[in-house]
């Protein structure tokens, strides 16, 4: 039993409030490059026949009962793997008007993954920790919520910045800085090293 | 067994004469007991007859009369058709005025036939006619004792111009007495009294509630009827001119003489049975109350049709040119009713096509004329008469209560009226269900028509339609939300009774199919057609419905314990509505919100509600009706003309023949003592 | 090796040999066509025991329903399949098999109706259309087996020593549409698509979850192997053959399955009892002539 359940985990995509760039990634698991299926992962349109509900998009007002409902229809034991920056925290529509937040505002979240939106393979190692995480359910032990490394900011109420967390923001900068840098150069160099 | 020539008269003249007690007495509880009381006397002596009678020699019973009898049968036949007459010109309709003096010209002009005055057969009970008195006394007596309920409830609310509760009863019990006396009657006079009889009971009934559509369609009923009444006269007058009797058997003993008769006999029979083009008596008849549309259906009058062509199919054997054609009268009927019965949202018609498409099969099946053929239909008139009594009333009692015979209606019944659900799924599961009646003998009756494939193709198409339109309706009554109790219905307690009496009737059927099918009507088969060993085949099957029996029930004792008792409140979800659906919160607060309701645009609360599929803006029913209708009157045109030419180029043929077939006969006689003897000389040379 | 033909030539032993190895065989061809597809679009697919781990998952999930009545027939539906293939096992009346076949079938409509879900009760109102255009040709191909063996019961099949295939190769046409129907094959797969994105999600079978779907699961094996066994009857003298032939069939319909778009259950209805009803009977009418 145990096997079957890490063998057939069964999909269920919800789009919150997403870009759809993440869903477009999170399809494309399924095409021949991916093959999310040789897993045993089966995408269905129905949370009663589902085991993992995956979550795209940031939680707002208008849908977060329909995210609940579609939670509370899949039977037990389930997981929920949120895609991306939105369900995690709200990611770039955190501070619109009628954003909630992140995913676990309103369900618990056992998996997420990070990304803008996460790469193909991201998503199936995601997938794959999820289904570790069910069999666990399934046993009855207890499975402890992932705790965020990001702190989740939000709009006018947001608190003034302190110093440690400018100079947080600045090496995060000099550091995204240095990666464009090494990126622009790899990149430079590549042409080169075909042309010879 | 003299017992039995007191009771059979007894049980006739019971319902006959308390309709006109129930006439006279004006309280109401009087009458319901006199009522109950004949319900009960009925089905026990119908029950007694069938017993009694089977104890005779052969399993036949038959009562002669005295010659001067037969003076009363045409008496009382011109009684009859002289109040049709005064009918029609009270309602100033010439046509049935027309067939009214067309008939009576006929009975009298069959006087100066000369035929044998002798003492004559006038009550014969065989094999099919106990079939038919156990329908129409067991079935008849279960509505007699609904009616009680439900009339009381009518007549509350019954239109203005309505009938008395005193007209109905006195009509009512009189059409079940005259079905009795039909089925039974074996002299043509008396038959052609019954047979009168019932149409105008039925043309009584029909406009018992009064108004212009009602009566409309009472006239229609008796037009039709009429019509019918015609050719019967005219196919009695054939067969006196042919063999100077005028009983059955006379019909039946010079089979060659007698095929003009039959095939006008049997026409009236398509009338009687509302086969198409005459359906359109029946679906009028809907607008009657439903104890009658119940009685028409299931326990007389459509049923005297098809007892008819049973009755008279298997004596022409020989005639296959002609019973084929009656059996595409059949056939195509049994398509038509199931196609248009599959476009009907009313109930009450769903029914009705759905007793004129087994009405057709019936048919068909005694067209076929094999063994095998007639022993389905006799099973179909039985099952069908118990299924279709049950859902009639059932259909009626749920028009009382919701006040709406639409199918889209009886949405969610199942928690509304719970009893009556169970009844009426129960009735409709029997039409379809692997074990019961119904099924089977469609089975039976696909299995025989292998011996003609054109005829099949109706047969195939018909019964896959069949399945989708009961499968609709099942699905309608029982389409819920969860309700963790049952409510209790409050049901009148006749009607109770009456609905329990009938499903217990379906059930018990059901479950013992098999037997009875193998142990009752293949025998009757095999006695009408002289014949052994039809079934054997088919009586491998025991085995399977054993299968059957057992895996449903092993499977069921599971089921219950682990899914039904077992049953949590924690497993209960909301359907899924794309998450919208409303909160629970929502549902509390508003008691027009269901739990299946969802929000819509600007959370506005909306109802889901998708209704059946009913091939609107495919098939028209009046354009499809049209086209039938054209089709059957095509077939019982050839069904004339073949018959017309048939009986002269036989005639013709037999004159012809007639030195050559025995000049034959010698040759084949001294052939066959030439090989005798050559066969014994070599048997002497071997010694 | 004597007395274990023996035992099993027993007809309860035989019969509940049927009932335990029919699901894997059933699954097996399931994961065959999963297979298939999946090489057909370049992918390497699921494992080969697959479904058996779909089926066992599923039980291992919680019960979840909308009310009892529904669970009524997810059993009736199994059960009625279950019986199906028992009594073609045993060689007993087609058309009995048929009818409880079409029972089965039945039970699932039913069961879809039974629930207040709209897709629920489209995907429900599809099936017996479905069921509609299905039926007759069942009907004429069992018809038409009565008019070549002179009997109507399965053991009867093995009368003759001629192929099926050759006296019936416009029936065995008209049968492959007909089971696309029934597995649910585009173009024909109306009430309930294996896709994820359809516009009645999974129609029939929406509502049910857990170990209820997973009985339907398992009914679907019995399902599958059973028109598999009707397929291979086709050819009924060499068994080798007769798996070739059965396989072909179910090639052909992966085939259609990847290659059609979903079409209107009008279109089906009218295909159906125009194209494969016309052939069965032009069929029917060369056995009887012969």
């Amino acid at each position: 039993m145990s096997k079957a359940i890490k063998k057939s985990p069964w999909v269920v995509h919800f789009n919150c409030n997403s870009c759809n760039g993440c869903d477009i990634e999170f399809l494309a698991c399924l095409t021949p490059t991916y093959d999310v299926e040789r897993f045993g992962v089966l995408h269905v349109g129905n949370p009663k026949h589902a085991d993992v509900l995956v979550v795209t998009g940031s939680v707002n007002n208008r849908n977060k009962h329909v995210l609940k409902n579609v939670y509370d229809q899949m039977p037990e034991p389930k997981v929920v793997v949120a895609m991306g920056a939105c369900p995690a925290t709200g990611g770039i529509f955190a501070d619109c008007y009628n954003v909630i937040g992140g995913v676990n505002k309103v369900i618990p979240v056992d998996v997420h993954v990070p990304g803008c939106p996460p790469k193909p393979e991201a998503m199936m190692d995601g997938i794959i920790e999820a289904v570790g995480i069910l069999e666990k359910k399934r046993k009855g032990e207890t499975v402890d919520a992932p705790v965020l490394p990001v702190k989740v900011v939000k709009g006018p109420e947001a608190p003034p910045m302190t110093p440690e967390m400018q100079a947080k923001i600045a090496a995060a900068k000099a550091a995204a800085a240095a990666k464009a840098a090494a990126a622009k150069a790899a990149a430079e160099n590549q042409p080169e090293a075909k042309a010879e | 067994m003299n017992w039995i020539s007191w009771v059979l008269p007894v049980l006739i003249a019971l319902p006959l004469v308390g309709g006109v007690l129930a006439g006279i007495i004006t309280s109401d509880r009087v009458r319901y007991t006199l009522v109950t009381l004949l319900a009960v006397l009925i089905a026990a002596g119908g029950i007694g007859v069938v017993y009694l009678s089977t104890l005779c020699d052969n399993g036949v019973w038959t009562m002669q009369a005295a010659p001067w009898m037969a003076h009363v049968g045409v008496g009382l036949e011109l009684a009859i058709i002289a109040v049709i007459l005064i009918v029609a010109l009270k309602i100033k309709n010439w046509w049935i005025a027309l067939f009214g003096v067309l008939q009576i010209a006929g009975v009298i002009g069959g006087l100066f036939i000369h035929g044998e005055h002798g003492s004559f057969e006038l009550f014969k009970i065989d094999n099919l006619a106990r079939i038919m008195l156990l329908v129409s006394c067991c079935v008849g007596a279960a509505i007699l004792i609904f009616s009680i309920g439900y009339m009381h409830n009518h007549q509350k609310h019954a239109p203005e111009g309505a009938g008395s509760l005193q007209r109905f009863y006195f009509v009512f019990l009189s059409f079940l007495g005259l079905m009795i006396g039909l089925v039974v009657s074996s002299q043509l006079s008396f038959f052609s009294f019954f047979w009168e009889g019932t149409t105008l009971c039925s043309y009584a009934l029909i406009g018992q509630d009064g108004g212009k559509a009602r009566s409309q369609n009472a006239v229609r009923a008796l037009l039709i009827n009429s019509f019918g009444g015609v050719l019967l006269v005219l196919g009695v007058i054939v067969l006196k001119y042919q063999t100077g009797g005028e009983t059955f058997n006379e019909l039946f003993s010079k089979t060659d003489a007698t095929i003009v008769a039959a095939v006008l006999l049997a026409i009236a029979a398509f009338t009687k049975s509302a086969l198409f083009p005459f359906q359109s008596w029946l679906l009028g008849a809907m607008v009657a109350p439903t104890p009658v549309s119940a009685m028409l259906h299931a326990a007389t009058m459509v049923k005297a049709g098809v007892y008819l062509v049973m009755r008279l199919m298997p004596n022409y054997q020989g005639d296959t040119r002609v019973t084929m054609v009656v059996a595409f009268a059949g056939a195509i009927t049994f398509l038509g009713g199931a196609l248009l019965a599959c476009t009907q949202s009313n109930g009450k018609r769903v029914l009705a096509y759905s007793t004129i498409s087994n009405l057709g099969l019936v048919v068909a099946c005694a067209g076929i004329n094999s063994p095998l053929a007639y022993a389905a239909g006799l099973a179909i008139i039985s099952f069908h008469a118990i299924s279709k009594g049950l859902l009639f009333l059932c259909v009626g009692r749920i028009e009382q209560e919701i006040g709406s015979r639409d199918i889209e209606d009886m949405d969610g019944l199942m928690f509304k009226m719970p009893f009556t659900s169970l009844m009426i799924l129960i009735g409709m599961m029997s039409m379809l269900l692997p074990p019961f009646g119904m099924l089977l003998s469609k089975w039976l009756a696909i299995e025989a028509t292998m011996r003609s494939p054109f005829l099949l193709i109706f047969m195939v198409l018909g019964s896959a339609l069949t399945v989708y339109f009961w499968a609709k309706w099942i699905g309608r009554i029982q389409h819920t939300g969860y309700h963790p109790v049952l409510p209790k219905e409050e049901i009148p307690r006749t009607m109770k009774i009456a609905l329990s009496l009938l499903a217990l009737m379906v059930l018990g059927t059901g479950i013992t199919t098999m037997l009875i099918l193998t142990n009752v009507f293949t025998p009757m088969a095999e006695t009408v057609f002289g014949s052994k060993g039809m079934l054997s085949e088919t009586a491998n099957f025991k085995y399977g419905a054993l299968i059957i029996f057992g895996a449903v029930a092993i499977f069921g004792v599971l089921h219950y314990f682990i899914c039904w008792h077992g049953f949590k409140r924690e497993w209960v979800r909301k359907p899924f509505l794309c998450g919208e659906n409303v909160t629970t919160e929502e549902v509390e607060a508003d008691s027009e919100v269901r739990s299946y309701d969802f929000h819509s645009v600007g959370g506005k609360i909306e109802h889901s509600h998708v209704t059946n599929y009913y091939f609107l803006g495919i098939i028209n029913e009046k354009l499809v009706t049209g086209c039938l209708n054209w089709a059957a009157w095509l077939i019982i045109l050839v069904l004339i003309g073949n018959t017309v030419s048939y009986t002269n180029s036989k005639n013709q043929l037999a004159k012809d023949t007639a030195p050559a077939v025995k000049s034959v006969q010698k040759a084949g006689k001294s052939a066959a003592s030439d090989l005798g003897n050559f066969a014994d000389s070599i048997k002497k040379e071997a010694k | 090796m004597e007395s274990l033909q023996k035992i099993i030539s027993n007809p309860w032993v035989y019969a509940a040999l049927v009932v335990v190895l029919t699901p894997f065989a059933g699954a097996l061809l399931t994961s065959i066509d999963r297979k298939l597809t999946a090489r057909m679009q370049g992918r390497i697919g699921p494992s080969w025991f697959q479904p058996l781990y779909d089926v066992a998952k599923l039980f291992s999930k919680n019960p979840m329903a909308l009310h009892r009545p529904q669970l009524i027939y997810a059993t009736l539906h199994l059960v009625f399949m279950v019986v199906a293939v028992v009594l073609l096992a045993l060689g007993c009346d087609l058309l009995m098999v048929l009818f409880v076949q079409a029972f089965s079938m039945i039970c699932l409509v039913l069961g879809g109706m039974s629930v207040r879900s709209p897709y629920s009760w489209i995907g429900s109102q599809r099936k017996i259309m479905q069921m509609l255009g299905v039926e007759p040709v069942f009907l004429v191909m069992i018809l038409a087996l009565y008019l070549r063996n002179g009997s109507f019961l399965g053991s009867g099949l093995f009368s003759k020593a001629e192929p099926l295939l050759l006296s019936m190769p416009l029936m065995f046409l008209a049968f492959l549409c007909a089971i696309a129907i029934e597995m649910e094959k585009s173009p024909f797969d109306l009430s309930s698509s294996h896709h994820a994105h359809q516009e009645i999600v999974k129609g029939v079978t929406l509502e049910y979850s857990g170990p209820f779907l997973g009985l339907i699961e398992i009914a679907h094996f019995y399902e599958f192997a059973f028109f598999f066994g009707l397929m291979m009857a086709f050819w009924h003298t060499n068994i080798i053959i007769g798996l070739i032939v059965a396989f072909a069939g179910l090639v052909f319909m992966t085939v259609l399955d990847n290659s059609f778009a979903r079409l209107t259950p009008n279109w089906m209805l009218r295909f159906m009892w125009t194209v494969p009803l016309s052939m069965a009977l032009a069929n029917l009418i060369w056995l009887w002539v012969k």
